[in-house]
């Protein structure tokens, strides 16, 4: 059994949740409050995750934190057709790998400089959002390229990949930091392509695309 | 924007023809205006102002269905070509009224560009290049200074080139020598006043066949203009 | 005791004189002290080991006045010469009142409220939690300022929805009642799920912190005795959250008072109310005269 502790609000849930709709998984959603509860600081929950930070996966008792671990283990344990975490080419994985680290660096600069607008967290809001636009110019012309030798992913030509998962929910929230994506015009168009994944769910703050063209 | 008014009747390229794909809305500025430009599923381009008429949302995070463009706030739904609002869901049996219309500004698509202008230009956008030759749109390049910076930026060199022009005051033109000799076309985009799209085409008659590497070469020139440009400025 | 004359001409005396929520009671421990930015103005809260609550502007001296109501703490830069609005409902004995959260936006105050007042979006934002695009069309209602009060009064508002509120086991045709008694709050009285004699009632009481920027303070008083608290402040969040990039992506971030800038529909007789009557009471802050 699945149990996925988890906040709808939370940009690093949701990478979960969308993984797991991909995946076409059933789990028991435990909610726990970041705001303004601060739950997840709580000594209950400081048992399950000594980091005290969200998500955690459970499953069957095997306990992981991060969304990195957890969005890796989903795929190499449940997805049968290899899409989301492809097996045998060494350099993809590693690839990948790169993108979940960039993951990291958008959740420490976008999703902060959304957690500073929407409820006050602190941190320099200029210096966040300086390091983001570095970052969205770094995405944006790694996208370009991409699209030119056809490939309509981060990490892979058709289909996405855990890299995409990994990277879309602070890019595509990251107007709420007061990041416009105005200026990244490949970005936009690869937060399209995401959207049209197959089991594709939305949260607050991120909405569905229309059907594509066939 | 400070710029003169002869600017609002001229046309500047927006983005690669290309790169509006369909079922997309993409978003652009020019001279401080915001526009959304979306493709309808015949081909043709629209660019409206960035704001829904009925409550201002930027009808960029709204939806392209092929034949209308969908504001997110409230479903409504306008028609490619003339922006008139064709549904209302909380009047559905309604037919909108004339006023609901989004505010269509003049486009062309030629030359790989989609074209723009917020005015009434008289003439159409052209670009010469010799009959026997090719060319290729590169990428477009943001940079966080004034046109007029880059400008004279781009008119004291650039790799490769054994002479760079001023057209106009939006526009330069460099000789190439090396690789793929011809020239390059600089177009400039006024975003605002403080931020400009460099749009560059190359032209020749000997474009190598895979097309990547040249990409990345200009790619690697421009983003590197930019940086000095920002570094500079103290815009980066 | 307020402190006008030393702010920026752009704050109309009504916005002024105004009381507004600056922070959660419940969110404020004892002792504890908190910042927050009020009509460009840094406040500092704090509350003493004994349960006083005093706020002052950061710049100046002296402490400004303080009410505590419908679960918030609320202040005012200027002299406020009414009381601030009653919601009789709170004080029922069977009703659950919690501060559901408090969110920052990229929105002017007045473009929050309104986009609180707004049906015509809930089937088209909030699709398949307040309403659905099938039944998206909104009948005419009945919009007045009242006589007694001189607030905005929206009556026989209706609209289906499929999952109105927590305890809701079904979808019905929902009857709203919007109530706007300050520039900056709104209120909404919905049919309850469980009695249909009363309604819950959800506010918006919103803190202007520049005059493009505020922060959504979220009142609940719902008759409702299945759910945690937890799970009443997740789905307002969550509702705001769904709001969050449609206010983000308005513009001019203020809200325009002349009728020719925006175009209203029939369904927009509460907001064009709204904006007739701020226009009329001479507030100023937050919107494009």
């Amino acid at each position: 059994m699945i149990r996925l502790y988890d906040d709808a609000l939370s940009g690093n849930c949701y990478k979960v949740r969308l993984l797991l709709s991909a995946l076409g998984l059933g789990y028991d959603r435990h909610p726990i409050e970041l705001y303004p509860a601060r739950e997840h600081k709580s000594d209950a929950f400081l048992r399950i995750n000594p980091l005290g930070e969200l998500p955690v996966l459970d499953v069957d008792g095997l306990i992981l934190s991060g969304s990195q671990a957890i969005l890796v283990y989903l795929a190499e344990k449940y997805d049968a057709s290899a899409q989301w975490w492809p097996a045998g080419d060494p350099a993809l994985r590693a690839r990948i790998l790169q993108w979940l680290g960039f993951a990291e660096r958008l959740n420490a600069t976008v999703g902060q400089a959304r957690l500073h607008e929407a409820m006050f967290y602190p941190g320099d809001i200029n210096a966040l959002r300086h390091e983001a636009h570095r970052l969205f110019r770094v995405l944006d012309e790694h996208i370009w390229f991409a699209e030119a030798a056809g490939d309509k992913f981060l990490a892979s030509r058709t289909l996405p990949t855990v890299a995409d998962i990994a990277c879309f929910p602070f890019v595509m929230l990251s107007e709420e930091g007061g990041i416009s994506r105005l200026a990244y015009p490949a970005i936009r168009r690869w937060t399209d392509r995401v959207k049209r994944m197959a089991n594709f769910v939305a949260m607050p703050g991120i909405f569905d695309a229309g059907a594509a063209l066939v | 924007m400070s710029e003169a008014s002869v600017s609002q009747d001229r046309w500047f390229p927006l983005m690669r023809s290309e790169e509006l794909v369909p079922r997309h809305v993409a978003q652009a500025r020019l001279l401080g205006q915001e526009i959304a430009l979306w493709r309808d599923d015949a081909g043709r381009a629209n660019g409206w102002e960035n704001r829904c008429p009925h409550r201002g949302v930027r009808l960029s995070i709204g939806i392209n269905d092929g034949l209308h463009l969908r504001c997110q706030y409230h479903g409504w739904r306008f028609a490619s070509g003339s922006g008139q609002c064709s549904f209302i869901p909380a009047h559905p049996d309604l037919v909108p009224a004339e006023a609901f219309r989004a505010h269509v500004y003049r486009l062309i698509e030629r030359d790989g560009y989609v074209w723009a202008s917020l005015g009434n230009p008289l003439t159409l956008p052209s670009i010469d290049i010799p009959s026997r030759w090719q060319s290729i749109t590169l990428r477009s390049i943001a940079v966080n200074v004034a046109v007029r910076s880059v400008a004279a930026a781009l008119d004291s060199g650039y790799p490769d080139a054994a002479t760079v022009s001023v057209i106009d005051e939006f526009t330069l033109r460099a000789e190439m020598t090396g690789q793929e000799p011809g020239f390059v076309l600089f177009l400039l985009q006024p975003m605002s006043d403080a931020a400009c799209l460099i749009h560059a085409l190359v032209a020749s008659d000997l474009l190598p066949g895979d097309g990547l590497s040249l990409l990345r070469r200009h790619n690697a020139a421009l983003t590197a203009l930019r940086d000095r440009l920002e570094a500079e400025a103290g815009a980066s | 005791m307020g402190l006008a004359g030393s702010f920026s001409a752009s704050i109309d005396p009504v916005a002024l004189d105004a009381w507004y929520p600056v922070w959660a009671d419940s969110e404020l421990p004892s002792p504890a002290a908190r910042r927050t930015v009020l009509l460009e103005t840094e406040l500092q809260i704090t509350r003493s080991r004994g349960g006083n609550i005093a706020i002052r502007a950061l710049e100046r001296s002296g402490e400004l006045p303080v009410i505590r109501r419908f679960g918030y703490i609320w202040t005012s830069l200027g002299n406020p010469t009414r009381d601030l609005f009653q919601i009789p409902e709170f004080d029922e004995p069977d009703r659950r009142n919690l501060a559901a959260g408090s969110i920052g936006v990229r929105a002017s105050a007045p473009r929050t409220v309104e986009n609180f007042l707004d049906l015509g979006h809930l089937p088209i934002v909030h699709v398949n939690y307040l309403g659905i695009e099938q039944k998206a069309e909104i009948k005419p209602y009945d919009i007045q300022i009242t006589e007694a009060d001189g607030e905005v009064l929206a009556r026989n508002c209706r609209v289906y929805q499929p999952q109105a509120s927590l305890v809701a086991t079904a979808g019905f045709e929902v009857e709203y009642t919007y109530r706007v008694p300050h520039p900056y709050c709104a209120i909404l009285y919905k049919s309850s799920a469980i009695d249909a004699a009363r309604s819950d009632v959800i506010a918006i009481l919103v803190q202007p912190v520049d005059q493009d920027r505020s922060i959504a303070h979220m009142m609940v008083s719902v008759l409702d005795d299945q759910s945690s608290d937890k799970a009443i402040r997740a789905f307002q969040q969550f509702i705001f959250g769904q709001d969050k990039p449609i206010l983000e992506n308005q513009v001019p971030t203020r809200l325009p008072l002349d009728p020719r800038a925006e175009i209203p529909a029939r369904v927009d007789a509460t907001s064009s109310m709204y904006r007739r009557w701020l226009r009329a009471q001479g507030v100023r802050y937050g919107t494009v005269p």
